[in-house]
């Protein structure tokens, strides 16, 4: 018969060559992937691990789920003291922590975690089986049951061991006092002592055979993200929010699946998607019935790369379709949600730079980038029409490329052509004259800063129109830029020193709150019918990727209003649904436009109010918005600039 | 001199634009003299009917193979190239239709015939034929000549308004040897889809009456049908009104809807959004109703009125009953 600690040790071998088998195409696809320019900046990395990880920052914005995922991983941890003590005295008889207090306070607070751990455990079970949470639909809940089942056992397993072990021993401990009350009703009950021991034997080795099981599943199964979300967030992206990166030409090959192209760093983002969904409920695209669900995108992605996909007669058929990539508004609300710091905006604007390779844009926006290509802007009007804005004014604007100016005015597509816009415009020139602003614009020379082409894809073109506003730029002598678009905002201010153009790049709302401050301007309720009370949304270039939330709020104050701040706000603000090109395509097969979804947001939180914007393209969606609702009495759009005086 | 009509077939019948380019061969035929003849080719997987239906010319060409029906470019391509080599015409004439389009400049490069598109008048004088084509879809008319041999295509209707005499003499029917590279077909047809003929196309329509949010409600809707059916317009509207279910996506105006072009286009309660202006401004005639004076719809406007929609819609129909 063979001896106790080599049956352990047979065991213990079977079970890691089994889950090194079923590791090896996760393993695969993190080596054979092309590199990742992650390996800088060890210290930041390092640092942030502590609020990421051990602190649980995102997890404990959802109270229930993330007090929860908090009590099992402590508990978790406490209880590897457990499955060391276990193996380590299997594989090498005599080994204990007794001598470090395995029998003190290291039993209590395994005692105490066996229990806050079941009670977890319960509380995530009747969350899924019960509360069903709407962002757990596509999940696999399945393998989460395994999991929850896995973990009882483990834990069950544990205490009934020692029950016995102290039944068999004759004696209870205050430092186990959960197994002495499970001992003592034994004992009770008739148990005897040599019953007792036999037991203790099996439910050692039931404990020891269902961590292994749990191991041997783990490969398999969502729950890898125990070992793989620190490396993750640890490996994550320190780049600005704004800044997307270069492209990786390796992934437009004919016929590589979707996934070839991406880096280690990238694929390490699949496999550790934890399917919480917190991703598809932010999602505005998801909101809208659009066919992307940012979890699912990863899913799927995951599976096809695991060779776990539907297509299973492994044709390089693309798992993700079109219609899912296009769905995109880039708001990066999914990267900002992830509590393992996934990146899933990038992923889809990488994959879409394939598609825009392969010649299959969606029909409107394959217009859009004609004419930008073209004309150097959206609309497809002429440069010469770029300043027709500036007619209505009753004084002369500073051609930057003429004369000196203090704040050179990159006015962008939207605020220049759109008709809607162009009067906010107008009004922004206006307030900035009588201020006695510095400024200038570059009259026809401008063109469309590219952030929203570079983001559809379009990565040629983007260089092509940033090249071009470089050149014109450099051509001008100023001292820093103003925005009014949030997106051109973006770009100029994040992107642009790729090419080594730098300058101080500053929206509109953050001047005039300067403005505001000194004095230099007023800001004031002028119009007597409108709503006492507004609203703020913050536009996700400016308030998501650029951290401005407060300029805007301060001059929505300052003018005597009353702000009530939607429940989504400030870095979780709705998106429009105007971004990544959006704006360009076709919305018809939305079920409920973000921007209609948005408005009545704001109903709830006030029956009459005014919507205040801070961008152009928020201008043009939330007012076409409040027309298809017919709510044109209740909720009035107004720029930020109208309430300057 | 011998003139070959390629005939297009749907559904084992001739198409009516065939019958025209016919009755055009015939037409040209009749101009040149007595020596002339009017031959048809027909390519199909079974022949025997659709011959049969043709009369009044001197003899159809049949060429009978399983991949000539449905039609795909390549099959047809080669069918065609094997009967001209057989037959040598002097012009061979096409309908100035999708499978025309598709044909005839192919033959043109096989065989270094000259080609003349979009044909609306040919004659044949002595060795050189004559033609009035079109350019630019139409925008633009072009004399052109060409030496025989030659290929032109026909625009359906444009010559010969009248149709073959029925049953004056049958035509001689030859049937062709089939070239067996037919046999091996690189197009495979997968599958044919009819346009559904119940939706509007109001892209097509010269009159549009388009409806605005302004109407108000869905009540609405029957009086603006009724005054679009007194002008024998098409209603259409604006995004709001598809957005509030009032009316079916297919008439919507707009950049996410359709790009119109009609002689007339009025409008009731549009306030003319830059999307809503992108869709019609290229109407030849606008003429815009709306109680807002600062409606944008009214700076693309040829005519307009700031008056309730409802009394102009009503004083409109009254007009139009007398």
């Amino acid at each position: 018969m063979i001896s106790e600690s080599l049956a352990v040790w047979i065991v213990l071998g079977i079970a890691f060559l089994v889950t090194a088998l079923r590791s090896y195409p996760a393993f695969r696809a993190i080596i054979t992937a092309p590199s990742s320019d992650r390996k800088n900046r060890l210290g930041a990395r390092l640092s942030s691990l502590g609020a990421g990880w051990f602190g649980h920052k995102r997890l404990l914005k959802k109270r229930y789920s993330g007090v929860l995922h908090s009590v099992v991983v402590i508990s978790f941890i406490v209880l590897l003291s457990s499955i060391i003590e276990s193996f380590g005295s299997g594989l090498f008889p005599g080994f204990s922590l007794r001598k470090i207090g395995g029998e003190t306070w290291i039993a209590l607070l395994q005692e105490i975690s066996a229990v806050t751990m079941i009670l977890a455990i319960s509380f995530a079970f009747y969350q899924r089986f019960f509360l069903k949470p709407e962002r757990f639909k596509r999940s696999n809940s399945a393998d989460a049951y395994v999991v929850y089942f896995l973990i009882l056992l483990i834990v069950t397993s544990m205490m009934l061991e020692q029950s016995f072990k102290l039944l068999a021993s004759g004696h209870s401990t205050y430092w186990r006092p959960f197994s002495s009350i499970t001992s003592d009703v034994m004992a009770q009950i008739g148990v005897s002592i040599q019953a007792a021991s036999t037991a203790e034997q099996i439910f050692y080795w039931v404990h020891l055979l269902v961590i292994l099981t749990f191991l041997v599943f783990l490969p398999g199964s969502k729950h890898r993200h125990m070992f793989l979300a620190i490396p993750n967030i640890f490996w994550r992206s320190l780049e600005p929010k704004g800044k997307l990166a270069t492209p990786n030409n390796s992934g437009v090959q004919p016929g590589a699946k979707q996934w070839e192209g991406f880096d280690w760093k990238q694929r390490l983002d699949l496999l550790s998607c934890t399917e919480c969904g917190r991703c598809q409920e932010v999602c505005p695209a998801f909101s809208a019935s659009l066919p992307l669900s940012p979890k699912s995108l990863i899913m799927s992605l995951r599976d096809d790369m695991l060779g776990k996909s539907n297509s299973a007669d492994g044709s390089s058929e693309a798992v993700i379709s079109p219609d899912i990539l296009w769905s995109c508004t880039t708001c990066n609300a999914c990267v900002e949600v992830c509590p393992v710091h996934i990146e899933q905006m990038p992923k889809i604007v990488d994959l879409r730079r394939g598609l825009v390779e392969k010649g299959t844009v969606e029909p409107m926006l394959q217009k859009a980038l004609g004419n930008l290509q073209q004309k150097g802007n959206s609309f497809g009007k002429s440069s010469k029409m770029r300043p027709r804005w500036t007619r209505a004014l009753d004084f002369d604007i500073k051609d930057a490329r003429k004369e000196p100016v203090d704040y050179l005015w990159f006015v962008g597509d939207f605020a220049s052509y759109d008709p809607r816009a162009q009067i906010i415009t107008q009004n922004v020139a206006r307030i900035l004259h009588s201020a006695g602003v510095d400024f200038g614009i570059m009259f026809d020379g401008e063109q469309s800063a590219g952030n929203d082409v570079r983001r559809v894809g379009e990565e040629g073109l983007f260089e092509t129109l940033a090249a071009e506003n470089i050149a014109a730029l450099e051509e001008c002598s100023f001292n820093r830029i103003i925005t009014t678009d949030p997106h051109s905002l973006n770009t100029l201010r994040n992107e642009y020193p790729m090419f080594g153009f730098s300058a101080e790049v500053f929206h509109y709302s953050t001047v005039l709150a300067e403005l505001l401050e000194k004095g230099v301007i007023k800001a004031s309720l002028n119009d007597e019918s409108l709503p006492k009370t507004a609203t703020y949304h913050d536009p996700c270039y400016l308030g998501r990727y650029n951290n401005e939330f407060e300029a805007p709020r301060d001059i929505i104050k300052a003018s005597g209003f009353t702000l009530l701040d939607m429940p989504r706000c400030r870095e979780n603000s709705f998106c429009c649904g105007a971004g990544g090109g959006r704006i360009w395509m076709d919305d018809s097969a939305m079920v409920e436009r973000p921007s209609e979804n948005r408005i009545r947001e704001a109903l709830a939180v006030n029956d009459e109010l005014c919507f205040v914007v801070s961008c152009p393209k928020d201008l043009v969606m939330f007012k076409a918005a409040v027309q298809s609702l017919g709510v044109e009495e209740k909720v009035f759009v107004k720029d930020i600039s109208e309430l300057i005086r | 001199m011998k003139i070959l009509v390629y005939a297009e077939t749907n559904s084992g019948s001739l198409t009516e634009q065939s019958f025209s380019t016919i009755a055009a061969a015939l037409e040209i035929s009749n101009g040149t003299g007595d020596d002339s003849s009017v031959e048809v080719l027909v390519c199909a997987a079974d022949t025997a009917n659709i011959a049969a239906s043709i009369s009044g010319i001197d003899s159809v060409i049949c060429l009978q193979h399983p991949n000539l029906t449905p039609y795909t470019s390549d099959a047809h391509a080669l069918a065609i190239c094997h009967a001209i080599s057989e037959i040598t015409p002097d012009l061979v004439l096409f309908t100035y239709s999708s499978a025309g389009i598709d044909q005839a400049p192919f033959l043109s490069a096989k065989t270094s015939m000259p080609l003349i598109s979009a044909c609306v008048e040919l004659s044949v004088d002595g060795d050189t034929i004559k033609a009035t084509a079109q350019l630019y879809g139409g925008k633009l008319v072009a004399e052109v000549e060409a030496d025989l041999p030659a290929i032109a295509s026909i625009v359906p209707g444009s010559m010969a308004g009248k149709v073959m005499e029925s049953g004056s003499n049958a035509p001689e029917i030859k049937t062709l040897q089939v070239p067996t590279s037919l046999d091996k077909n690189r197009t495979v047809f997968v599958s044919a889809s009819e346009p559904d003929t119940s939706t509007v196309n109001i892209a097509a329509a010269e009159r549009i009456l388009c409806v605005g949010r302004g109407i108000g409600s869905a009540d609405a809707i029957d009086d603006m049908k009724a005054l679009a059916d007194a002008l024998g317009a098409e209603l259409a509207s604006s995004r709001p009104v598809i957005d509030a279910g009032w009316l079916p996506k297919e008439r919507q105006i707009g950049k996410s809807g359709n790009t119109v072009k009609p002689k007339v286009y009025i409008s009731l309660g549009v306030s003319g959004a830059p999307e809503h202006i992108e869709g019609m401004a290229g109407a030849e005639l606008i003429i815009a109703i709306n109680e807002d004076p600062a409606a944008p719809i009214f700076q693309v406007a040829h005519y307009g009125a700031t008056v309730d929609l409802f009394d102009f819609a009503e004083a409109m129909s009254e007009k139009l009953a007398e």
